[in-house]
């Protein structure tokens, strides 16, 4: 009978255990036996080979060879090979679950090093490489078709100056913003639906947020931080006052306690009850909700104003005018890291982002510096946005945001710029906002919410928000 | 134009011109080793290949003669399944089988432009679909535990009221 498909690798094997037999054969008669077994084994064999083509008849999606699966797979998105592509037959799942193909589909995409830092203790375990491909897939994708994947909103007359400060919890349902009209509000996401559908980006101006209080404090309202992002019960706010002010969120947006810092808040961060407030003089102070209205603890790292803090497991790091970063080990309670220069020039240091794989610091003539996760020290400053000639103004970093496989950097002149976190970052779109001097971003859970010194917050909210409520 | 003789695994020989037949870098390959040129008479075997399909990839092959040279693959790029030509479209409208037949034989023959396309038309075929429909459209036994597909429809609607 004629064989269409006859396993090339299977017959020399047969081939050659035909070939032993034969030498065997010369031999004596016990192994003559031995050699009737191999017969009989190379005869089944022969039969395999044979079930084998009658199976091929017919080919089928999930016997094709692997490397022609992998060749399909090539034409599906990460997210979808997870999530859909695995779930068909085993034999899929198997061949999805090596983990070199998603190192390879990352690797392929950026052109520099992932992750940012090779010599970091904690990365190799903790990086998972498909979910790091699902999410510089899923990011790029949303980004790079924004008016078709989001919606833009922009609320205004609701804060009557610049918003200084916003902030997003609870997956991104909730938004709390503050501003320079001493005032706060708590907004729930969701409720600020465009009128018109139809529109990119809607204005309103008769959105109503859930909550808001015209004297939260009694100076520019300038940080805030939750208790727990992403379930946060209490809010923490940081003002010129020389107050950080404790809110509830289960209560109806009262405030629960007032901590006294003695000068100007300038940067807050917590940790459940822990709180951690930077000041105008140069010291960061800590509070305890449990502890009433006095601080715990005090530290002075800097000789200079704090501008940002920054909380990473037990470690806060801190920034100041005096262009050093500091690391505090809240456990052991002291500093084990200070007057670390950051080669800003002329420039300050505006905010921190730190992840296990990159500590960043972005300043106010738009470079990103790269410190190392682990051992704090100078690696590399990006200039992200390189610096315009004498006579147009420079682009600060007010925010900059990182995931596992990607960064978000937001200057205040209105330009928001996304990258694979790799090494060097690697841009792969940018957009603009439609208000002016950006003074804080953040980005929960696809969420996105800027406060601008228009008076006015701008939401991007992922499309599909709105189809689950 | 000289011609070259394919065998067909089931031995029906055709007659390809040689520049038609060389789209198959196996081929192309095969020739240039054994560096065969004027002994027309010299037949191919291809023992993979029975006569429908090896039709059906000389007609494509015959078709797509004068294209360009396909670029090298960049990863980097967006790999799009949505730019297949209208005339592969229809030529690929054929059963599953086929298809499947048709992904081998470019897989053995090495031509790089017929294993996009019905790649690509797998792809499609797959896009926007469940896992249930994807075993419905094609024929595939599910086999897995009833205990695992519990845990893969949890882990699902945890994806959906993300």
């Amino acid at each position: 009978m004629q064989r269409r498909t006859f396993p090339i690798c299977n017959l020399g094997e047969v081939g050659l255990k035909l070939h032993l037999s034969d030498k065997i054969k010369v031999g004596s008669p016990i192994e003559f036996n031995m050699c009737d077994d191999i017969i009989q084994s190379v005869k089944e064999e022969l039969l395999d080979i044979e079930n084998i083509s009658i199976n091929t008849e017919e080919p089928s999606f999930d016997t094709l060879p692997v490397e022609i699966i992998l060749k399909i797979c090539s034409y599906l998105d990460p997210y979808f090979l997870r999530n859909t592509f695995s779930k068909i037959c085993r034999r899929f799942e198997d061949i999805l679950a090596d983990e070199h193909l998603w190192k390879h589909w990352v690797h392929s995409k950026i052109k520099g090093c992932f992750p940012v830092l090779l010599d970091c203790k904690m990365v190799d375990n903790a990086l998972n490489w498909e979910d790091v491909c699902i999410d510089m897939d899923v990011e790029k994708r949303k980004w790079t078709n924004v008016k078709n994947t989001m919606r833009h909103i922009v609320v205004k007359d609701v804060h009557f100056a610049s918003v200084d400060t916003v902030l997003l919890v609870n997956n991104g349902e909730l938004c709390i913003s503050g501003g320079r009209d001493r005032g706060m509000a708590l907004w729930n996401v969701l409720d600020i639906t465009p009128h018109d559908k139809s529109d990119n980006v809607t204005t309103l101006t008769d959105a109503k947020p859930r909550h808001i209080k015209y004297d939260a404090h009694s100076g520019w309202v300038w940080d805030l931080a939750p208790d727990n992002i992403e379930s946060a019960t209490k809010v923490y706010s940081a003002s010129w006052d020389n107050t950080v002010k404790v809110w509830d969120l289960a209560t109806g947006f009262e405030c629960i306690e007032t901590f006294k810092c003695g000068m100007s808040a300038l940067s807050v961060v917590s940790t459940d009850n822990n709180v951690m407030a930077g000041l105008y003089s140069k010291k960061i102070l800590s509070f305890d909700l449990r502890a009433g209205a006095n601080p715990v603890n005090a530290y002075k790292p800097h000789k200079g104003p704090v501008l940002a803090l920054h909380t990473y497991n037990n470690m806060v790091a801190s920034v100041s005018e005096d262009k050093t970063l500091a690391v505090y080990d809240k456990v052991a309670g002291k500093v084990i890291a200070n007057d670390i220069k950051i080669p800003t020039e002329k420039a300050y240091p505006v905010c921190i982002s730190w992840t296990p794989t990159a500590l960043y610091i972005g300043d106010s003539k738009g470079s990103l510096h790269l410190m190392h996760p682990e051992h704090h020290i100078h690696v590399k400053s990006h200039e992200i946005w390189p610096e315009p000639p004498i006579i147009k103004p420079s682009s600060k970093i007010t925010s900059c945001c990182q995931s596992q496989g990607n960064m978000i950097v937001c200057s205040d002149r209105g330009e928001i710029k996304f990258f694979y976190n790799c090494y060097p970052p690697q841009e792969y779109t940018s957009m603009k906002t439609s208000t002016f001097d950006v003074t804080q971003m953040r980005y929960q859970n696809g969420v996105m919410v800027i406060g601008t010194c228009d008076s006015a917050l701008e939401f991007w909210v992922p499309n599909e928000k709105y189809s689950e409520v | 134009m000289p011609n070259i003789k394919l065998q067909s695994s089931d031995n029906e020989v055709f007659a390809v011109d040689i520049e038609i037949a060389k789209c198959s870098v196996t081929i192309k390959t095969m020739l240039e080793d054994l560096g065969v040129d004027d002994e027309e008479e010299e037949v191919v075997p291809l023992p993979n290949v029975n006569s429908a399909i090896l039709k059906k990839v000389i007609q494509w092959a015959t078709y797509h003669k004068d294209d360009p040279p396909l670029p090298e693959d960049d990863e980097n790029k967006e790999k799009r399944t949505d730019d297949i030509s209208s005339w592969d479209a229809d030529f690929l409208k054929v059963d599953q089988g086929t298809l499947f037949e048709l992904i081998l034989a470019a897989n053995y023959l090495d031509i790089k432009g017929l294993l996009d396309v019905t790649c690509k038309t797998v792809a499609n075929m797959i896009k926007g679909k469940t896992p249930d429909e994807i075993r419905k459209t094609f024929n595939i036994k599910n086999d897995f535990t009833a205990a695992e597909e519990d845990q893969v429809r949890k882990e699902n609607e945890w994806c959906e009221e993300k």
